[in-house]
């Protein structure tokens, strides 16, 4: 018989937007902002599932995890992070964050790692937009050819205003937007290799942030880092 | 980490105006602190003001006794009960007449000591028979004499941290009312038992991210680490925490 949590959690899942039909112990359990190795989910109590639900996703410690990137707002002005372990990873999040913007007819922009992105990658993003017949409206440039000055991420944002776009969505290897101020129309997203990045660096880089994206099997989860410490032990969780 | 300092470095060393708290189920791990605590003061040439009931009264002289550090003119020892009745109007204790006896008390022993030691019962007296509000009130007066005059103070309170009716209010008051919590004889034990319980019930990723949480909201009383998740857990996930409460227990009790 398929575990429920009792009634009340379940009126305090569904209040914070987790709906009824993902109440299912075996799927609660996904949402959960950790890798369970050993213990079957069996095992847990739904009740103590739903709480710890209830608690992260409460406290704006995590938002409502979503099987798809699409449900995961990332609104304009937004500065988010993800950090990777493999190529594969990376463009398991850009090819949805990019289709995301081709679709909400955003200009979109991809500042390649030089030494990270393979050719494949690079084909990869760039041939999202062509099958959106709209080539030019997604540009992925080299890091190595990006030597972008003071007004650098503004004008980007001013020339897709310009083109009829709805905004700039922008994403790059290590991207450093801390002192921008006039992003009101771009959505950005830093990607960082996990491996060259120590604990230490991820607290200090999740303050640039509003938010991290995070994929935890098949749920992708958004965590935000208004306080800084939870999150880095959230993302610490996910990523071991 | 754990950098709480062990109960009995706290107590040898208390700090100026330390408010510490015992809690407590065994007289034995009473007396053992309340005769630390004096007995490290009255052996540095620091004087020991202690209101207990009458057979801790007892228990306690007979512990310093057997280190000769009783009977002394450095130690005043009053009744508890007694001295309540010389401050309590209307059920609440009166702060003028609360500062006179007990502010007065604490002057007089400063005068030819150096510092003092308090240990009081008063407020677990009026916390048994229910009286809360009281007992919250008249920490809040000690700390406010605290303020004013130099000395630490050691209360204890006779309340289980593994039983679930002691949280939801009750412990959370008394922390907010002190420096420091004494919950346990033995921290060690205590943290390991609540972290091995937390993984048994949430296993070891979510118990460690949980466990990572309640560390970093960690409340302004220093405790050991697995209190102070108790306590957190209790306040978020009460349900959670209520087996790990359990736990807790039957892994302290078959160790």
């Amino acid at each position: 018989m398929e575990a429920f949590p009792r009634d009340s959690l379940r009126r305090q899942l569904a209040a914070l937007g987790i709906a009824p039909v993902r109440h299912r112990m075996a799927e609660l359990i996904t949402l959960l902002p950790v890798k369970l190795n050993g213990k079957p989910y069996e095992d847990f109590d739904a009740d103590i599932v739903a709480e710890v639900l209830v608690y992260l996703v409460g406290k704006g410690l995590i938002e409502v995890p979503s099987t798809e990137l699409s449900g995961l707002r990332v609104a304009w002005g937004e500065r988010l992070c993800h950090f990777y372990r493999s190529e594969e990873q990376l463009l398991g999040l850009l090819v949805p964050y990019f289709r995301q913007g081709l679709e909400h007819a955003e200009r979109c922009l991809w500042i390649a790692g030089s030494t990270r992105a393979s050719e494949k990658a690079r084909q990869s993003i760039a041939s999202l937009a062509a099958r959106q017949h709209s080539p030019e409206q997604l540009e992925v440039v080299e890091m190595d050819d990006w030597t972008p000055d003071v007004d650098a991420w503004s004008r980007e944002q001013e020339r897709a205003l310009a083109q009829g776009y709805s905004g700039l969505r922008l994403c790059g290897e290590a991207l450093d937007l801390s002192g921008e101020t006039q992003m009101a129309r771009t959505k950005a997203l830093s990607t960082y290799s996990a491996q060259s990045t120590s604990t230490s660096e991820i607290g200090t880089l999740l303050l640039r942030h509003d938010a991290a994206l995070v994929k935890n099997i098949d749920v992708w989860q958004r965590v935000p880092t208004a306080d800084p410490q939870a999150a880095a032990t959230i993302l610490s969780a996910l990523m071991d | 980490m754990d950098t709480t300092l062990d109960w009995q470095e706290l107590l040898r060393h208390p700090g100026r105006h330390d408010h510490m708290v015992q809690l407590y189920q065994e007289q034995d791990f009473l007396v053992e602190a309340v005769a630390q605590y004096l007995g490290s003061g009255l052996r540095l040439g620091e004087a020991a003001i202690v209101i207990a009931r009458p057979e801790n009264r007892k228990r306690f002289a007979q512990a310093l006794q057997r280190e000769h550090l009783y009977p002394s003119g450095a130690v005043q020892m009053l009744d508890a009960e007694q001295t309540l009745a010389r401050f309590m109007v209307d059920g609440m204790p009166e702060w003028t007449a609360f500062h006179r006896v007990i502010g007065g008390a604490i002057a007089g022993l400063r005068l030819q000591y150096p510092t003092v030691r308090a240990y009081g019962e008063m407020v677990d007296i009026l916390w048994q028979r229910g009286s809360r509000e009281a007992a919250i009130r008249l920490e809040e007066f000690w700390n406010e004499v605290g303020r004013l005059q130099t000395f630490s103070l050691l209360c204890a309170y006779a309340m289980d941290p593994l039983e679930a009716a002691s949280y939801g209010g009750a412990l959370e008051s008394v922390c907010k009312c002190h420096s420091h919590l004494i919950p346990a004889r033995d921290y060690a034990r205590f943290n390991d038992a609540v972290s091995d319980a937390s993984k048994s019930v949430l296993d070891q990723p979510l118990a460690q991210m949980l466990l990572e949480l309640a560390a970093s909201h960690r409340p302004h009383t220093e405790m050991p680490l697995g209190q102070a998740a108790l306590i957190w857990l209790k306040q978020n996930m009460p349900r959670t925490a209520d087996k790990v409460l359990d736990e807790t227990r039957a892994r302290l009790a078959s160790a």
